[in-house]
C-alpha cells in the first residue's frame, strides 16, 4: 500500500494506518495517505479538509471467516485485502471535481483521459 | 453513530492527564473515530455575575431595571424582560462587545448597548439560548449561587466535547464510561465505578415483568420505584445532558436519558398507575393492535413489532417508542423503571417500517439496534435507582430481573504467538498481558498459551483475531514496519478471458473509438424500444427486489439500451459519437445463478470526421456507414485471430437489408448492421446509426493461439486470371474453389478488379484475381505452376461454370 501510494500520488509520500471495522477483515485499517496539495501545511485545505490526511482505502487481514467459507484452513493460511473507491482516487490524482461525472459518460469528460 | 462527550463527564470516570488534542488523536488512532472538538467559544467579556439590586423601568411596565455586579469595578445597569430573576441571583452577564448568540435569529452577533425606553442597557444577563446551550429564550439561565462573581464564565461552566463516530461493532462504547474504559486503556490510567445502588433482586409488590418471546427479548428487568416528586433535574444533570444534544424534560426522563448517555443502555420510565395488572409483558403485537405513541402518532403496529404490554394492552413499541398513555405526568409519584435487552436485528426492522431509524429517529432504537450486552440491564438499572432516590426522591421498593437462557462468558483460548503473526508487529507476551488488562480483560497465561475474557459489556470478541487486533490497536498501528512481502515470487497470470478482453479493449480504442462504463442495472421499459413492435429482443431480465428507482431496476440483458442512451445524450452536444462498452450482460438460468456473458458493444453515429471544435472546410464532412462498422469489426476479428465464422442469422431491431448476425451453436455471437430507423426516431438518433455485438466468450473459444514462422526462404509465383461467371456467383464462392484447388502451396488470392460489359456477355461479370504460389519445400518450377493454374482452372469451370483467360 505504501508502494501504491507513491506510485499513484508521488514518490515522497507518506501513509498512515487507523484502527477501523469491516465485518470481513480482522483486524482492519483505514489506510490515509499524507496529503500531496498542502502536505500539512494548510488548515483550510480543500483536499485533505485540513487535517493533512487523507482516507483513501481500507485494509486488514482476511477474517478467518471468510477464509473458510471459500475453503482455506486458517489454521494455515492468513492474507490481507485492501480496497478503495476508484472514483475518489481518481479524483483525488486528476482534480475530477464532481463523483457524477464518471456515472454520465459524457464523451467530453471521457476523451480527456 | 454520532456521540457526544462532554470531557467534564469523561473525567468523572477516568483522569485524563494529557491535552484535549493528544488525546482525541489516540481515540482516533485506535477507532473511535474523532469528528470534531467543540470548545466554548465564550469570551473574556462573558463573566458570572450576580444581581446587586431590581427596580422598575420608569418608562415600561414590562422592563425591569437590574444592577449587576461582575467583578468589574462599577456594578452595571442592564434592562431586560425577564421575570425570573431576584436580587442575589447568579446569572451570566455579557458587557458591550462580547459575542453572544442573537436569541431571534440564533447567529452569533456582537452585543452592543442600547437605549431601550429611554435608559442604556451596558450590558445583557443572558438566556440559555444566547449563552449557545439550550433553546430557553424564556428567562435568564440563572447559575449555581457559588460560582465565584467576576470569573469567566467559560472557565466555570465552558464545556470542551468530543464528537465521536462508532462503528457498529463496538456498542459498549455508545455510552461515556465505555470511551473511558478506552481512554484508560489508551493512558494506563484506571477506569473509576459508576456509582450504583446496591439492588438486591427480589421482586417488589404491585410489579411484575414476563418474557413471551425470550427470542426476541432475552432479558428484561424493571425497578419498582415510589414516592418520587416530578420536577426538573438538577443544572449539572441538565447541563451534561444539553451539552450531549438532548434536551432536559424533567427528572425522571433526564435521568433516563443520562444513563443511556453515560451506559448506552436505553431505559424507559413508566406511571405506575397506568399498568393494568402490575405487569409489564415483552411480547409481540397482535393482529392489527394500535397504539398511540410519545410523538402524539395513532400508529397500527406492523406484524413482527415486540412491545412491552400491561395484563390488557400495548404500551409502548419495545426498544424504540414509549406509549402517551403510560407517559410520566407532573403528578406521578410511582414509577415502573424498565430496562431491557432486546434482539437487535428485530429493533432495526421494527424502526425501519415505523420510520423511526437513523440519526433523527429514536436514540434507544439506534442503541437497541447494536447488540448491547444483556449484562448492562442490572448495571444501568442499578445506576438509575440511585440516580432516582438522589433526584427525585424515590424510594426503591424492588428490582425484578428475567433472563431465562443467560449467556455464557467468552473465553478465547490462543497463543501468544498469534499476536506477532498476524498483525507483523512485534509485541511480547508481558506487553500483551499488560494491554489486556488495561482494557479490563482477564487474561490467564500458560506458556505460550493465552487464554482471554473480554469485559462483559464488550460483545463483539469471539476469536483469536479479535484479541489480536484489541493489542494491536492499543499498542499502536504506528508500530508497523512496512516492508515488501518476501518469499518466492507468485506467477502473475492474468486471466485468460480477462486478458482477451483487454486485448479487445486496447484493439477499439485504437481504432479511434470512445470506451464508456455504463450502469448495470437499467430501466425496463427502454427493453421494449428495441424493436420495431416492442417484442423482446433478450430474456425477461432480472428484477432488483428493492430499487432504488425504476431507472435501474432490472439486470440488463443486453448492452444495446446503454449504448442508445449514452449515444443520444451525447449527440445533444456533438455531432458524432463512436463508443464501445465491454461489460456483462445478465442472462437468467432456471435453478441456477444468472449467467454474466461479456459482451462487446459498439455504437457509430453520425460525421465520422468530428472537429472538436465544430466542423472546418478542409475536411469534407463524412458520414458513419455500415462499412466503417464492418471494417471495425474486422479489424477486430484480425487483432484478436479469431477466424469470424457461423451461420446467417437474422438481427432484430436492425435494418433487415443492412444487417447480418452469426451463429454458432446457439449462441449469435455476432450481430453488425444498421440501426432499425424506426428505433432510430424513438431514440431520437440520426437514421444511420450503425450497431455491432461481440459475444466474447465465444470469440475466446474460436481464437487461433498465435503461431509464428520464419520468413519464406523461396520465391513466389504470381498468376493473373479473369474469372468469368454468372452474375449470381459471388466472389466468396470463387475464392473458395480456388483455394480448395490450390491447396497448400496457394499462398494468397486477391480480387484485383469486377467487370462487366461487352467482352463478358449479359448476365455475366469477371473477377480479375491474382494468385500468389509458393512452396516451403523449394523453388516452383514453371511446370509446376503451370499445374497448380490448371487445377485451379478446370475446378472453377466444373464447379462454378466459369470461363478462364489467363
Amino acid at each position: 500500500l505504501y508502494a501504491f501510494a507513491r506510485q499513484v500520488f508521488g514518490s515522497d509520500r507518506k501513509i498512515r494506518f487507523r484502527v477501523d471495522y469491516f465485518p470481513f477483515t480482522e483486524p482492519s485499517a483505514e489506510i490515509a495517505f499524507d496529503c500531496f496539495a498542502c502536505e500539512g501545511r494548510d488548515r483550510e485545505c480543500r483536499v485533505c479538509g485540513g487535517d493533512g490526511w487523507i482516507e483513501a482505502a481500507g485494509c486488514g487481514m482476511v477474517h478467518p471467516d471468510v477464509l473458510r467459507r471459500v475453503g482455506y484452513d486458517p489454521a494455515r493460511y492468513q492474507g490481507f485485502a485492501f480496497g478503495g473507491g476508484i472514483e475518489r482516487l481518481c479524483m483525488l490524482r486528476t482534480g475530477a471535481p464532481d463523483i457524477r461525472l464518471f456515472y454520465q459518460n459524457d464523451v467530453r469528460f471521457l476523451e480527456q483521459f | 453513530v454520532l456521540i457526544k462527550v462532554p470531557l467534564s463527564w469523561l473525567r468523572e470516570y477516568v483522569d485524563i492527564t494529557i491535552p484535549v488534542e493528544e488525546l482525541a488523536l489516540k481515540l482516533h488512532m485506535s477507532s473511535t473515530e474523532v469528528k470534531g472538538i467543540e470548545r466554548p467559544w465564550w469570551d473574556d467579556k462573558i463573566r458570572v455575575a450576580r444581581v446587586e439590586k431590581l427596580a422598575k423601568h420608569p418608562n415600561a411596565d414590562k422592563l425591569l431595571l437590574a444592577t449587576v455586579d461582575y467583578g468589574g469595578g462599577t456594578p452595571k445597569t442592564v434592562v431586560t424582560g425577564a421575570t425570573n430573576l431576584t436580587e442575589g441571583a447568579i446569572v451570566p452577564y455579557a458587557d458591550e462587545g462580547a459575542t453572544i448568540i442573537d436569541g431571534h435569529t440564533g447567529e452569533r452577533t456582537i452585543l452592543r448597548g442600547k437605549p431601550m425606553r429611554g435608559i442604556k442597557s451596558e450590558g445583557m444577563v443572558l438566556s440559555q439560548k444566547e449563552l449557545g446551550i439550550g433553546d430557553d429564550h424564556e428567562g435568564i439561565h440563572v447559575l449555581d449561587p457559588k460560582l465565584p462573581v467576576g470569573s469567566l464564565l467559560r472557565d466555570v461552566l465552558g464545556e470542551t466535547i468530543l464528537a465521536l463516530e462508532l462503528q457498529p461493532n463496538r456498542p459498549d462504547c455508545l455510552g461515556v464510561v465505555g470511551i473511558a474504559r478506552e481512554v484508560a486503556a489508551l493512558l494506563g490510567a484506571d477506569l473509576r465505578e459508576t456509582a450504583a445502588d446496591r439492588v438486591s433482586p427480589g421482586a417488589p409488590k404491585d410489579l411484575d415483568v414476563r418474557i413471551e418471546d425470550a427470542r426476541a427479548c432475552p432479558r428484561f428487568a424493571a425497578a419498582m420505584l415510589t414516592g418520587i416528586r416530578i420536577g426538573p433535574s438538577p443544572e449539572w444533570m441538565q447541563a451534561r445532558l444539553i451539552a450531549a444534544g438532548m434536551r432536559p424534560i424533567d427528572n425522571a426522563v433526564d435521568i433516563t436519558n443520562y444513563v443511556m448517555l453515560e451506559l448506552g443502555q436505553p431505559l424507559h420510565a413508566y406511571d405506575h398507575r397506568k399498568l393494568r395488572g402490575g405487569v409489564l409483558v415483552a411480547r409481540q403485537a397482535r393482529r392489527g393492535e394500535a397504539l398511540r405513541t410519545l410523538d402524539g402518532v395513532d400508529r397500527v403496529l406492523p406484524e413482527g413489532t415486540l412491545v412491552i404490554a400491561d395484563a390488557e394492552r400495548a404500551l409502548g413499541v419495545a426498544g424504540i417508542l414509549g406509549g402517551e398513555d403510560s407517559e410520566i405526568r407532573a403528578d406521578t409519584s410511582t414509577v415502573a423503571l424498565e430496562c431491557a435487552s432486546f434482539e437487535p436485528r428485530g429493533i432495526g426492522r421494527t424502526a425501519t417500517k415505523l420510520l423511526l431509524h437513523g440519526s433523527s429517529g429514536s436514540g434507544a432504537a439506534r442503541r437497541f439496534s447494536w447488540e448491547l450486552s444483556p449484562e448492562l440491564v442490572p448495571i444501568a438499572l442499578a445506576r438509575a435507582c440511585r440516580l432516582f432516590r438522589e433526584h427525585a426522591g424515590a424510594k426503591v421498593e424492588g428490582v425484578v430481573d428475567r433472563y431465562p437462557n443467560p449467556r455464557g462468558r467468552v473465553n478465547v483460548r490462543m497463543r501468544f504467538s498469534d499476536v506477532p503473526r498476524v498483525m507483523g508487529i512485534e509485541i511480547d507476551p508481558a506487553e500483551t498481558l499488560d494491554i489486556l488488562r488495561r482494557l479490563q480483560f482477564t487474561a490467564a497465561a500458560d506458556g505460550d498459551t493465552l487464554v482471554a475474557t473480554p469485559p462483559v459489556v464488550r460483545t463483539d470478541i469471539a476469536i483469536a483475531e479479535d484479541i489480536v487486533e484489541e493489542v494491536g490497536r492499543i499498542a499502536g498501528y504506528d508500530r508497523l514496519p512496512t516492508r515488501i512481502p518476501d518469499g518466492p515470487l507468485p506467477l502473475a497470470e492474468r486471466h485468460p478471458l480477462e486478458e482477451f478482453r483487454e486485448r479487445a479493449r486496447d484493439g477499439l480504442a485504437g481504432f479511434g473509438l470512445q470506451e464508456i462504463v455504463s450502469y448495470s442495472l437499467i430501466d425496463p421499459a427502454s427493453l421494449r424500444q428495441l424493436t420495431a413492435d416492442g417484442s423482446p429482443l433478450a430474456p425477461e431480465p432480472l428484477r432488483v427486489l428493492n430499487p432504488t428507482t425504476v431507472a435501474q431496476s432490472v439486470a440488463r440483458p443486453t448492452l444495446r439500451p446503454s449504448l442508445l442512451d449514452t449515444a443520444r445524450r451525447n449527440l445533444r452536444h456533438r455531432s458524432s459519437v463512436a463508443l464501445f462498452e465491454i461489460a456483462p450482460v445478465y442472462l437468467p438460468r432456471h435453478a441456477d445463478l444468472p449467467e454474466e456473458r461479456w459482451t462487446i458493444g459498439i455504437l457509430l453515429a453520425g460525421n465520422s470526421q468530428p472537429m472538436k471544435d465544430g466542423e472546418t472546410w478542409l475536411v469534407p464532412e463524412r458520414r458513419f456507414d455500415l462499412r466503417d462498422l464492418q471494417g471495425i469489426v474486422a479489424g477486430l476479428s484480425d487483432l484478436l485471430d479469431v477466424p469470424v465464422a457461423g451461420e446467417e442469422v437474422a438481427a432484430p431491431g436492425l435494418h433487415p437489408g443492412r444487417s447480418t448476425a452469426l451463429r454458432l451453436g446457439d449462441r449469435t455471437h455476432l450481430v453488425v448492421g444498421q440501426l432499425d430507423p424506426r428505433l432510430a426516431r424513438i431514440w431520437e438518433l440520426p437514421a444511420e446509426t450503425f450497431l455491432a455485438e461481440i459475444d466474447v466468450a465465444v470469440w475466446h473459444e474460436s481464437a487461433r493461439p498465435q503461431r509464428v514462422a520464419a520468413p519464406p526462404r523461396f520465391p513466389a509465383a504470381l498468376r493473373d486470371l479473369a474469372v468469368v461467371v454468372e452474375e449470381a456467383i459471388p466472389y466468396a464462392e470463387v475464392e473458395r474453389e480456388i483455394r480448395a484447388a490450390a491447396g497448400k502451396d496457394l499462398e494468397s488470392v486477391a480480387l484485383l478488379d469486377l467487370y462487366r460489359g461487352r467482352q463478358t456477355g449479359a448476365g455475366k461479370k469477371s473477377f480479375a484475381v491474382r494468385l500468389v504460389f509458393r512452396s516451403a519445400a523449394g523453388t516452383l518450377g514453371e511446370a509446376d505452376v503451370q499445374r497448380l493454374v490448371k487445377r485451379v482452372t478446370r475446378r472453377l469451370q466444373h464447379a462454378a461454370g466459369a470461363s478462364i483467360r489467363e
